[in-house]
């Protein structure tokens, strides 16, 4: 059996979606890129054209003409990894919450076959949430409950976007939910593919960038809407 | 308000609800707006009539029965738009992400590298 550590990594596929985001998105780049991981950034229609700030040659790009949603983007960058034979992708956020330390700990389940999917959790034994304000914890503690009506999934932590699967996953998930409603959607499709589905704890660490850059809590009902119209289209 | 008007709302609300959900045909969306084309037309012919099926119904006046059918004829006609809206809005996300691949290249390529 191949030690993980030597194993080649360049059949991972890391998908960075980004909307205006700074300079920041260089250095969260490069320590993905440190592991020796693709990488597909997906411009999501941002203001100043996101090749601008990122200056290592390794990355793809993909750039939506206008904004979409984060779920859009994850969709095109997802598409883009699995056309270029990607045999696991992970969905990863350019604000610099999540840790690239961490992508082989999602990868680990994978690679053993025991799942389908990998859902990072912050809130479960072994998580952290670090600076999370009190408010943001009671919303996605909400969204759990939200979700597990929506999925019947019952999960830790249901809106984290630190992801990975395999590309057998990622060929049968459709995500259709352009806005911050794909995270549900993609629990939905979860279940309606009875995908193996694992949870694993990372830490998301929030700073005053991400914070900034963040989803509004008034966005929750807009979620939860989009969520729930989702059923009634076909 | 009525017990059977409670059961008949909720009933036409469901039966509404699970046709969006699982039936939906353009042929049947037609059809029921052709249908309520048609009794606005009789409506606006014969007036009257439709002081006699308000009765029947237990609406007081013809021009109430007119206006509830009108404002439920609305909200489908609404439902319907935003539902296309939404197919419309998939079609526009798939041209985006198709030339943001067929156009995707590595930041080696960029210009300004």
């Amino acid at each position: 059996m191949t030690d993980s550590k030597t194993q080649n990594s360049t059949d991972t596929w890391v998908v960075i979606p980004a909307f205006n985001e700074g300079a920041q998105i260089a250095t969260v780049i490069d320590r993905v890129l440190a592991y020796g991981y693709q990488v597909v950034v997906v411009d999501d229609g941002s203001e100043t054209y996101v090749g601008e700030h990122i200056y290592s040659e390794a990355v793809h790009i993909c750039r939506h003409i206008v904004n979409l949603g984060q779920g859009a983007a994850l969709q095109t960058g997802i598409k883009y990894a699995l056309m270029n034979n990607a045999q696991y992708i992970v969905t990863f956020d350019a604000d610099g919450q999540h840790s690239a330390d961490e992508i082989s700990r999602l990868l680990q389940p994978l690679k053993a076959g025991s799942c389908d999917i990998v859902l990072g959790s912050r809130f479960m034994s072994g998580g952290a949430a670090v600076g999370i304000p009190k408010s943001k914890s009671i919303l996605l503690h909400a969204a759990i409950i939200f979700s597990k009506f929506a999925s019947g999934l019952s999960l830790t932590d249901t809106h984290n976007g630190f992801r990975a699967m395999t590309a057998k996953a990622a060929h049968s998930i459709a995500i259709t939910q352009n806005g911050m409603a794909h995270a549900t959607q993609i629990l939905t499709e979860i279940s309606r593919h009875k995908l193996r589905m694992q949870e694993v704890p990372v830490t998301i660490t929030y700073t005053e960038y991400s914070l900034q850059k963040g989803q509004k809590l008034s966005n929750a009902f807009n979620i939860a809407w989009e969520s729930m119209m989702e059923m009634f289209r076909k | 308000m009525s017990s059977i008007q409670v059961i008949l709302i909720l009933g036409i609300l469901g039966s509404f609800l699970t046709y969006l959900s699982f039936f939906r045909s353009v042929l049947f969306d037609r059809f029921a707006a052709l249908g309520l084309f048609v009794l606005l037309f009789l409506a606006v012919l014969f007036p009257n009539a439709t002081t006699v099926v308000a009765n029947q119904l237990g609406v007081g006046r013809g021009a109430d029965l007119v206006l509830y059918l009108f404002a439920v004829g609305t909200l489908f006609c609404l439902i319907l738009l935003y539902t296309q809206l939404g197919k419309t809005k998939q079609v526009q996300t798939e041209i985006i992400r198709t030339l943001a691949i067929n156009s995707a290249k590595k930041a080696s390529d960029d210009v300004a590298h």
